[in-house]
C-alpha cells in the first residue's frame, strides 16, 4: 500500500509518500519534502498567517511533483491521499485537505482525513513495533498532553495543560530574553552554557499537585519579573539553563506519576516523547533516564519526525486503511480545534 | 462618550469578580481589548469571562499559538484573538475579523490593529503592582453614561471598600 501524505497545519509545508509492503508491519519512506516558512516569517519576527495559507498554496504543487519524482511513481499507484485536516490554523487545513480531495477525486482513491497528533504519536510506529496501550507525552507549539494511547484510534488524555502549551513558553522565553522565534533551539543553545540552575528560584507549578495537569503561565510571570532589569550574558545563560531544568523537572516528576499508577495497572511497555519539543537533546536524555529507571521502554522519532512533517500524516492513514477499509468523505471540513478524544 | 475607571485587583477572586461584572453586562455585538505585560492575567481574566457565560465549564487554552479560539456559548460566540505572534497589521483583514465583530471579541495583544477595531470597545489594561496584586485600568469608549453608571455600580461594591 502506497499513500502520499500532507501536512500544512501551521508553519510547515510537507508531503511525504510512505509504502507499507503486505504482511510488514513497517513502513518505508519513499519521499519527503518538507518547506518550513520560519525563514520568511522569521523576517516579519513571528507568523504571518495569510502568507502562510498563501506560501502553502505556493508550494503544495511544486513539493507534489518533486516528491513524486524523488520516489519515482507517478500518481496511478497511489493508493491513498492523506492530507492533515485539524488541529491547525484553519486556512493552511483548508489548502492541505482539499488538494488531497482532489487528487483522490481525480484518481478515485480514498481520501483520509488526520488528526495531526495523532499523527505525531503514531509516527513512532513507523519503524518500530510498539504495543497497545503505551504512554505518550505530546509537546508542541500549540499543545502539551500526557496521554494513553489505548489503540491507533482511541487515546485518553489523563493531563494537559490548563493555559499555556510548552512550546510557547520555550517562545516567549527567548523573546523576553531578547532573542528571537522558534525559542525552543535557541533556549537549548544558550542554556549548554549555563552553570546555575537553582539563581533565580523559578517557581515550579503544578509540582505536587495530585493530577496530571501542568501550568506554564506563572513561570512566565516570574521570567518576564526577571527580565525586566537587564541580564548580562552570564545571567541569560543561567536563566535560559534554569528554566529547562524547571520545566523538565515538571514534566518528569508528572510522567513518573504516571508510570507508577498505570505501568501495572494497564501492562503499559512503552512510553513515547512526541512533538516538536520533543528534539530537545536536554528533555530526550533526562526521560530516557526515567524510563530506564522504570524499567519501561523509551521511544522518541528522530529530529526530523519529531517536527510537523508529512510522513506521520500518511503514516497515520496507512495505520488507518489497514484498521478499517473506510475513507472520508470529501465534504468534510476541516476542524481547527480536534481533540484527540474525538477521533 | 469615553470612561474611565482606575481599580486595584488584589487576588484571583477579585478578578473573577471583574469578569463576571462584564458578563452581566452582556450583549452582542461586544468587543474587548486586553492590554497588558506576558503574565500579567489577559488569559486569566478571559478565562473567567467565557465560564461566567457558558453553561459548562470550559477550557480556555491561552490563544498565542492558535490566533483565535472560538467558544460557542448558547446563542452566541467568543472569539478570544491573540495578536501576539503577528506582524503586520493589515492581517486584519485575514483572520474573519468580519464575522466575529458581530459576536463577541477579546483580543490580547491589541496594539498593532486598534486603528481597525470598532470605536464602541472596551480596554482593560492590567499592570502588575506586586505578586497578585493588578492596577486595572478600564476604559469604555464611546460608550453612553448610563453603561457606564450600571458598570461603576457594579465595580463599586467590591473594589472601592479597600
Amino acid at each position: 500500500m502506497i499513500v502520499l501524505g500532507i501536512e500544512t497545519s501551521c508553519d510547515e509545508t510537507s508531503v511525504a509518500i510512505i509504502e507499507q509492503k503486505e504482511n510488514d508491519d513497517f513502513g518505508n519512506i519513499l519521499a519527503e519534502n518538507t518547506l518550513s516558512q520560519f525563514k520568511k516569517h522569521s523576517k516579519f519576527g513571528g507568523i504571518v498567517p495569510e502568507l502562510a495559507s498563501r506560501e502553502h498554496e505556493n508550494t503544495l504543487n511544486i513539493l507534489v511533483k518533486k516528491t513524486l519524482n524523488k520516489a519515482k511513481i507517478n500518481l496511478k499507484k497511489i493508493d491513498a491521499f492523506a492530507a492533515t485536516t485539524g488541529p491547525g490554523l484553519l486556512g493552511g487545513l483548508l489548502i492541505g485537505s482539499n488538494y488531497a480531495k482532489t487528487l483522490s477525486l481525480a484518481n478515485n482513491k480514498p481520501f483520509i482525513a488526520v488528526n495531526h497528533l495523532q499523527g505525531h504519536i503514531l509516527v513512532s510506529r513507523l519503524k518500530k513495533k510498539i504495543n497497545f496501550p503505551f504512554l505518550s507525552l505530546l509537546l508542541s507549539g500549540g499543545h502539551t498532553q500526557l496521554l494513553i494511547a489505548k489503540k491507533y484510534n482511541k487515546f485518553e488524555i489523563i493531563g494537559e495543560t490548563l493555559d499555556d502549551a510548552l512550546g510557547e513558553a520555550f517562545d516567549k522565553t527567548s523573546r523576553l530574553l531578547g532573542y528571537g522565534y522558534p525559542g525552543g533551539p535557541i533556549i537549548e543553545k544558550l542554556a549548554l552554557k549555563g552553570t546555575n540552575t537553582n539563581f533565580f528560584k523559578l517557581p515550579k507549578p503544578l509540582l505536587k499537585s495530585d493530577d496530571f495537569n501542568f501550568s506554564f503561565s506563572g513561570l512566565k510571570t516570574s521570567i518576564r519579573r526577571i527580565t525586566e532589569k537587564p541580564l548580562n550574558k552570564t545571567l541569560q545563560y543561567n536563566l535560559a539553563n534554569e528554566f529547562q531544568e524547571c520545566i523538565t523537572e515538571i514534566l518528569i516528576a508528572k510522567c513518573e506519576k504516571a508510570i507508577n499508577l498505570f505501568k501495572k495497572k494497564m501492562n503499559l511497555q512503552s512510553f513515547i516523547l512526541a512533538g516538536g519539543v520533543a528534539s530537545n537533546k536536554f528533555i530526550r536524555k533526562k526521560f530516557d533516564f526515567l524510563c530506564k529507571q522504570h524499567c519501561i521502554e523509551f521511544i522518541v522519532p528522530e529530529k526530523n519526525l519529531c517536527v510537523d512533517n508529512a510522513t506521520m500524516i500518511a503514516w497515520a492513514g496507512i495505520e488507518r486503511l489497514k484498521k478499517i477499509n473506510k475513507c472520508d468523505s470529501l465534504t468534510m471540513h476541516p476542524k481547527p480545534r480536534w481533540s484527540l478524544e474525538d477521533l | 462618550m469615553d470612561y474611565d475607571i482606575n481599580i486595584s485587583v488584589k487576588n484571583l477572586n477579585e478578578t473573577k469578580y471583574l469578569a463576571k461584572v462584564f458578563s452581566l453586562k452582556f450583549t452582542t455585538p461586544l468587543f474587548i481589548s486586553l492590554k497588558g505585560e506576558i503574565g500579567t492575567g489577559k488569559t486569566t481574566f478571559a478565562n473567567f469571562f467565557v465560564n461566567h457565560l457558558s453553561e459548562k465549564k470550559t477550557k480556555v487554552l491561552s490563544p498565542t499559538f492558535p490566533i483565535v479560539n472560538i467558544y460557542k456559548i448558547k446563542k452566541n460566540e467568543i472569539w478570544h484573538y491573540d495578536l501576539y505572534r503577528i506582524k503586520d497589521k493589515n492581517e486584519f483583514f485575514t483572520l474573519d475579523f468580519d464575522v466575529a465583530l458581530n459576536h463577541c471579541v477579546l483580543v490580547e495583544w491589541p496594539e498593532l490593529m486598534e486603528e481597525f477595531f470598532p470605536k464602541k470597545r472596551i480596554e482593560i489594561t492590567f499592570k502588575e503592582n506586586r505578586a497578585d496584586n493588578r492596577n486595572v485600568k478600564i476604559c469604555l469608549l464611546g460608550f453612553n453614561s448610563s453603561y457606564y453608571k450600571e458598570i461603576w455600580k457594579l465595580l463599586k461594591k467590591k473594589f472601592l471598600k479597600h
